[in-house]
């Protein structure tokens, strides 16, 4: 295009009154295909749920530590909506971080699925040099997205958080009375960060870079308030350029510590990510409690304990809320009838 | 794109103009009425303007640290009555577990052992903070100035209603900073507080916006950023580096850990300087303030009045002539309608303020002055002369009144 | 904006033209925002500052009626009415009354209007002398994702002059579903931000940076600390609380709407699965397998997203559907079947403003419609109608002429102008009651005839009569209904899409017409008639408003009476005082 017409149409756009497209605009289009929601399965239940942020074209994804883990199985949901299975290739019990690679489903017995390429991520830049002098400095805007209390699901958005860094300081906390075994360097964020599912979270400048990543739920020693803070990226390029030799498994690393063990009869719910769901019963595990009291599957659970179940979700709920130890009744519609069992208590393994 | 390689034609021309016409009013006429926020230019400003802030706010800023004492006894509820026996001037007092007027804590935090942050006052080593910082009785007081220095403080008085508390350290030419001027305090305009209970050097940076002023009984401007034990005692500042107030936990109850419990939830308060400077201007002659009471229990099954069912002697009710059966309808002029209108009225006023309550007895109306007193100033409450019996008709509660 | 390629041709030759509009423009946008250029984050915060101070008077402090409790509110006119939670006003249901303190430090008596509580929405009034401050609503469906979002409240109700708490954020996220509990309180498609909302902030507003309202704050997220705000607050969005404001200023139980369908999904292609015999949306032809392209022009990709989409309807609400049935597009209009919400009590909606709203509405639409000196409704009408019958498909389009007169309290005359020239009386109307008129050529009239001629009599005879003489009593307000430029295709005037009110009106023994009248303009855009016994209805569709000595009166009639399509065009008016 002719240079003097360019010239004289960017003057005007620089003065013209600008139609805003909100500051924050660039920070969310390089983030929100950039993080991943992650699900941790149990035998029956969902077994904690998180965030992760995707760290290579081929799968790669940076999280924390939590319950989801050492699950049995990881679900990873991409921000377009596509499903992935997730192992761990890599620990740091210090750091309480973890590695995760990303696989398709597997679809048979033997089928590997097609490797991964070019998924959207973060270009981490560990080894220049020029990334370690990039830090962030007090004062400055950062977005957060992540999943905390599991609101968006499938292809729907992140939430999103906002603050400025509010410091850069060594951290100095604990989860519950256990003291956090990581001492060094966290950014303390502005903004609420301390939520179910929000570690694992993905924090990035107003330029879209990543500065850091959601750590667990941790209350500060300092102040004895739950903390808001993020682990920077050079703490995280330290992680990813070690080699992994830590392969301690969380619950070893903290066998006293989280919530009390949740009953787990044996049940295993028609979950698809489809809201309302009511609680029909998919499979019951061999040996299991719930077998053991006759709970078959295509059963609609209708009550646990004489509360009313309306899906799968409050099916959960109901089981964290239980005494470990005493026995549940629960009331089933099978078919036409309505059947009443109780499923006798056992320890959690 | 190509090139025109035609001749140019008059029609042609005049086609052009008309099109320059059209692009000129289709690009006025797209100035856009619709703003969705803060455009980027304007936050990249604000982020060197929240670290000039902090630099410009960090030699008036202390780091107070204190050595022993004990956990306030936890309460169970906020007005659960529990004995704490202090009275903010030395020792602790022996424990009171008759009565009922027992100050409590307010909250059921846990106080932390990490440092806290105050303010300069005056250059003659004066320092201002919140209260909270010493709910433990601490043996020994340190504060270390923005030079390094760390100095022995004396904690020269305490206001447990207003939740602020002086300091004196042996130092001069100490920098006080700036202060805004309080009526030039907007709703909306940005706040940034400043606090170094985090244990950095440099302060820790929360931004918000100034959500109300005149609140708490007109003690305290209203700010949506994160006030907690990170920043209690240190400044809420505006976008120049002034001063707008002192961050303190607070809540519409008595209680010197009242509000805490509510950290980080875009609620927070601030004193700004008009109430510093007269409750400052108190602390400095050694005066401390402590929770105020009327000697008094209210008749739980008044619905819509608050009734009293005893007074304490010696007490502030007892000394203004009230006594049991009394209905309260209006302190300081405003109606009240049942006890939370009561306490409303009452929570923020100190031991030592006066208040006009307006009683209906019987068919009679009057009014009354009561002067609050301290927790140690009451006397006992009286026994039932006879068990209470559920049978026997309430007392006469007031006409409600029409707001 | 002009293609490029336009650009290029007149470079060569305009250069100086655009170059010396370019700097002409500059300067314009360099004296108007000036002052900007020096210190934009302050000039940033003043914008903020004064938005504020615009908005912040219509924000209410909500009370019950003994000034307990704490919620919030937002005045939406004038008047006094306000919009809020209904949970807020739960406990007031019983006396319908409340209190609002507002920043002028009064607190003023507050009248509970209608309720909406599976959506979570009621509206109230304020009872004052004088104008109050309010609010305008703004388009939540413009609303992004990192847009500046302001919520103003009472949170812990801690305001004691009544001002409201103002707390500063963006939005989080849209479109977001949080389950209510049952059929009440869901929040099916609502705005999610971090601008921190706790206990006492529900049924206060939610503005975006210029002032509008875009929600109301109901909802948060809380973790184990307990009930504060966590940076997870939901407000129900604008546009949803758009569609229920007739029924919740006619004082009435709003209720949401389903399809009575489910949807499977398979990766970003939604096909219905099961759907209720007895629904709509059977009755309108879909069926197991028929894919879901759009709901009202929302390409939908999940099963999520229909129903959090749909959640956001009144029951009745004519929704859009695109489908693809046997691998053919179809659109497809279906009126959602009701849901019912749980309710403790039954809620009585109370006469008194209903009435009130259908008086407004009628004086609404007769200042719409009178345009000079006179306010007296025509006492005689005459005019020529021509008809043109369209569909059902295969059968031939017809025309005829009609005339139509309708003389004081008299009767309406219809005849058949016929092509030999001879008359032919068809029928006659009254309200009440169809009379036969045998003489000449006779037609026994159908149903449908029937009905709408009587909603036409009562639109002459009733509508713009002096509300004072009116007998209101079997007329009703009964809520809400859309309407879309789709429903008159071929109408050179046809709207945008407009949220109507409408009043229903008894017509004969066992027809009701609801006379549907655009919300902003007063106009009458539509009448439904139904025979109630069968359910048989006819909609009539009315545009090409002129003025005919005086009033401004539709010359454009689409008449819809099952499969039958007429299209009437009005004209030769004589009427006479």
């Amino acid at each position: 295009m002719n240079r003097t017409l360019l010239q004289a149409l960017l003057f005007l756009a620089s003065t013209a009154p600008t139609l805003h497209a909100g500051g924050y605009e660039r920070s969310l289009d390089v983030l929100l295909p950039r993080v991943v929601k992650l699900y941790g399965l149990g035998a029956g239940a969902q077994a904690g749920y998180g965030t992760g942020v995707m760290v290579s074209p081929d799968g790669l994804v940076l999280t924390v530590f939590s319950l989801l883990i050492d699950a049995r199985r990881i679900r990873a949901v991409a921000s377009d909506g596509t499903l992935y299975d997730a192992e761990v290739v890599k620990r740091d019990t210090q750091r309480q971080l973890a590695l995760l690679r990303l696989r398709p489903p597997s679809t048979g017995a033997n089928e590997q699925g097609a490797a991964l390429t070019s998924l959207p991520h973060f270009d981490m830049q560990c080894k220049e040099a020029a990334a370690a002098t990039m830090k962030v400095r007090p004062g400055d805007w950062v977005v957060v997205a992540g999943n905390p209390f599991k609101v968006a699901e499938g292809a729907e958005p992140m939430s999103v958080a906002h603050g400025v860094i509010s410091a850069r300081t060594r951290l100095d906390a604990r989860r519950s009375v256990k003291e956090f075994p990581y001492h060094g360097d966290v950014l303390v964020v502005d903004a609420i960060t301390s939520n179910p599912g929000a570690p694992g979270s993905a924090v990035v400048d107003l330029d879209g870079r990543l500065v850091g990543m959601i750590g667990r739920e941790v209350v500060s020693n300092l102040t004895h308030t739950h903390f808001n803070y993020a682990m920077p990226r050079d703490v995280l390029c330290e992680f990813l350029l070690e080699a992994s030799g830590d392969t301690t498994k969380t619950s070893e690393a903290e066998r006293t510590e989280t919530a009390p063990p949740t009953f787990d009869p044996g049940i295993r719910l028609t979950r698809t990510g489809y809201r309302k769901l009511p609680p029909m019963v998919e499979r019951v595990r061999r040996g299991s409690s719930a077998e053991r009291a006759g709970v078959r599957p295509d059963d609609l659970i209708l009550t646990v304990n004489g509360k009313a179940i309306g899906d799968a979700e409050e099916y959960d709920d109901r089981l964290r809320a239980l005494t470990p130890g005493e026995p549940v009744d629960v009331v089933i519609r099978r078919g036409r009838s309505i059947v009443s069992v109780r499923i006798e208590a056992e320890k959690n393994p | 794109m190509t090139q025109a390689t035609k001749p140019r034609s008059r029609e042609a021309t005049k086609g052009t103009a008309r099109q320059v016409a059209w692009l000129v009013v289709s690009l006025m006429t797209t100035a856009p009425v619709f703003v969705r926020g803060d455009d980027p230019a304007v936050l990249r400003e604000m982020q060197d303007r929240f670290r000039r802030v902090a630099v410009e706010l960090r030699p008036s800023l202390v780091r107070i640290e204190t050595v022993g004492g004990t956990q306030p006894t936890r309460s169970v509820a906020p007005s659960a009555p529990e004995d704490t026996g202090e009275n903010g001037e030395g020792l602790p007092k022996p424990k009171r577990t008759q009565s009922p007027f027992r100050d409590d804590v307010g909250s059921p935090f846990v106080l932390a052992d990490g440092p806290t942050t105050g303010v300069v006052y005056s250059a003659d080593g004066y320092i201002v903070t919140s209260s909270f910082n010493f709910a433990r009785e601490p043996a020994l007081i340190t504060v270390t100035l923005s030079d390094g220095r760390r100095l022995a403080a004396d904690l020269v008085a305490r206001d447990q209603v207003r939740k602020i508390a002086l300091l004196k350290v042996d130092a001069t030419n100490l920098p006080a900073p700036h202060w805004a001027d309080v009526s030039d305090i907007r709703v909306g305009q940005t706040t940034v507080a400043l606090g170094l209970g985090f244990g950095a050097d440099e302060p820790s940076i929360h931004v918000g916006i100034i959500s109300a002023l005149n609140r708490m009984r007109g003690n305290a401007v209203q700010t949506d950023a994160k006030l907690s034990p990170a920043n209690y005692g240190g400044p809420l500042s505006d976008l120049h580096g002034r001063v707008l107030g002192i961050c303190v936990p607070m809540a519409q109850r008595p209680g010197e850990l009242a509000g805490v419990e509510m950290y980080d939830s875009g609620v927070g308060f601030a004193l700004p300087r008009n109430r510093v400077d007269r409750i400052v201007a108190d602390l400095m002659t050694g005066r401390s303030f402590h929770r105020g009471w009327l000697g008094m229990v209210v008749d739980p099954r008044a619905v819509n009045a608050v009734v009293i069912s005893k007074v304490a002697d010696p007490s502030p009710m007892k000394n203004a002539g009230l006594q049991a059966g009394d209905a309260i309808v209006a302190v300081d002029g405003r109606p009240v309608n049942h006890f939370g209108h009561l306490m409303q009225a009452l929570y923020m006023l100190p031991a030592g303020e006066s208040v006009i309550v307006q009683i209906k007895r019987g068919e009679a109306e009057f009014s009354a002055t009561v002067t609050l007193a301290r927790s140690d100033e009451l006397g006992p409450l009286p026994a039932l002369e006879e068990p209470f019996d559920p049978a026997d008709p309430l007392p006469e509660p007031p006409p409600e009144e029409n707001p | 904006m002009i293609p490029a390629s336009r650009f290029v041709r007149t470079i060569r030759h305009g250069r100086a033209l655009l170059v010396s509009a370019a700097l002409a423009l500059s300067v314009f946008a360099g004296t108007t925002h000036g002052q900007t250029a020096a210190d934009p984050v302050v000039e940033a915060e003043r914008r903020r500052i004064e938005v504020i101070e615009r908005v912040a008077p219509s924000v209410a402090c909500l009370f019950d009626a003994h000034q307990r409790g704490g919620g919030s509110g937002v005045l939406i006119d004038a008047e006094g009415h306000g919009l809020t939670n209904y949970h807020v006003v739960a406990e007031m249901l019983d006396a319908r009354r409340g209190l609002g303190g507002l920043s002028d430090g009064k607190l003023y008596e507050l009248e509970v209007l209608g309720i909406d509580p599976t959506g979570d929405v009621a509206m109230f009034r304020l009872r004052g002398d004088h104008a109050f401050p309010f609010a305008t609503l703004g388009d939540s469906d413009a609303v992004r994702v990192g847009d500046a979002a302001i919520a103003m409240g009472n949170p812990f109700s801690i305001s004691e002059d009544y001002t409201p708490t103002v707390t500063s954020g963006l939005v989080t996220g849209i479109h977001r579903y949080q389950s209510g509990t049952g059929k009440n309180l869901v929040y099916s498609d609502c705005i999610q931000v971090d601008a921190a909302i706790n206990p006492g902030n529900s049924g206060g507003p939610l503005f975006n940076a210029i002032g509008e309202i875009i929600g109301i704050n109901g909802r948060i997220s809380v973790n184990r600390r307990g009930r504060l705000n966590v940076g997870f607050g939901y407000a129900i969005s604008s546009n949803q609380i758009t569609r229920f404001m007739p029924a919740l200023r006619a004082g009435l139980l709003a209720r949401h709407g389903t399809l009575q369908a489910t949807v499977t999904a398979e990766s970003a292609n939604v096909a219905f699965e099961r759907i209720a015999a007895e629904s709509s949306a059977a009755a309108a032809g879909i069926k197991r397998g028929d894919k879901l392209i759009s709901l009202d022009a929302v390409a939908i990709t999940s099963g999520n997203q229909y129903l959090g989409l749909l959640g956001a309807y009144p029951a009745d609400w004519p929704v859009q559907l695109l489908l693809e049935q046997n691998g053919a597009r179809r659109n497809v209009v279906v009126r959602l079947d009701p849901v019912n919400p749980k309710s403790k009590k039954p809620f009585t909606p109370d006469r008194s403003i209903n009435l009130r709203e259908i008086e407004r509405v009628l004086r609404r639409f007769q200042q719409a419609s009178f345009t000079g000196e006179t306010t007296r409704r025509p006492m005689s009408w005459k005019w020529t109608i021509a008809r043109e019958r369209s569909a059902p498909q295969n059968a031939p389009a017809r025309s005829e002429r009609l005339e139509a007169a309708q003389i004081g309290d008299g009767p309406m005359r219809v005849r058949r102008l016929r092509d030999d020239g001879l008359i032919g009386s068809l029928f006659t109307a009254t309200e009440g009651s169809v009379i036969e008129e045998v003489s000449g050529e006779t037609l026994q009239p159908t149903m449908d005839v029937q009905m709408t001629l009587g909603a036409i009599y009562v639109m002459q005879r009733w509508l713009l009569e002096a509300v004072e003489t009116l007998d209101l009593t079997s007329v009703q307000h009964v809520g809400g209904d859309r309407w879309l430029p789709a429903d008159s295709p071929s109408a050179p005037d046809a709207p945008r899409e407009r949220i109507l009110e409408v009043i229903e009106w008894p017509v004969c023994e066992q027809a009701r017409a609801r006379f549907a009248f655009d919300q902003e303009t007063g106009r009458l855009l539509r009448i439904r008639v139904r025979d109630m016994p069968t359910g048989e209805e006819v909609v009539v569709d009315l545009s090409e408003l002129r003025d005919i000595g005086g009033v401004m009166w539709p010359h454009r009639m689409e008449i819809t009476a099952g499969a039958r399509k007429y299209r009437d065009v009005l004209s030769d008016w004589e009427l006479s005082p």
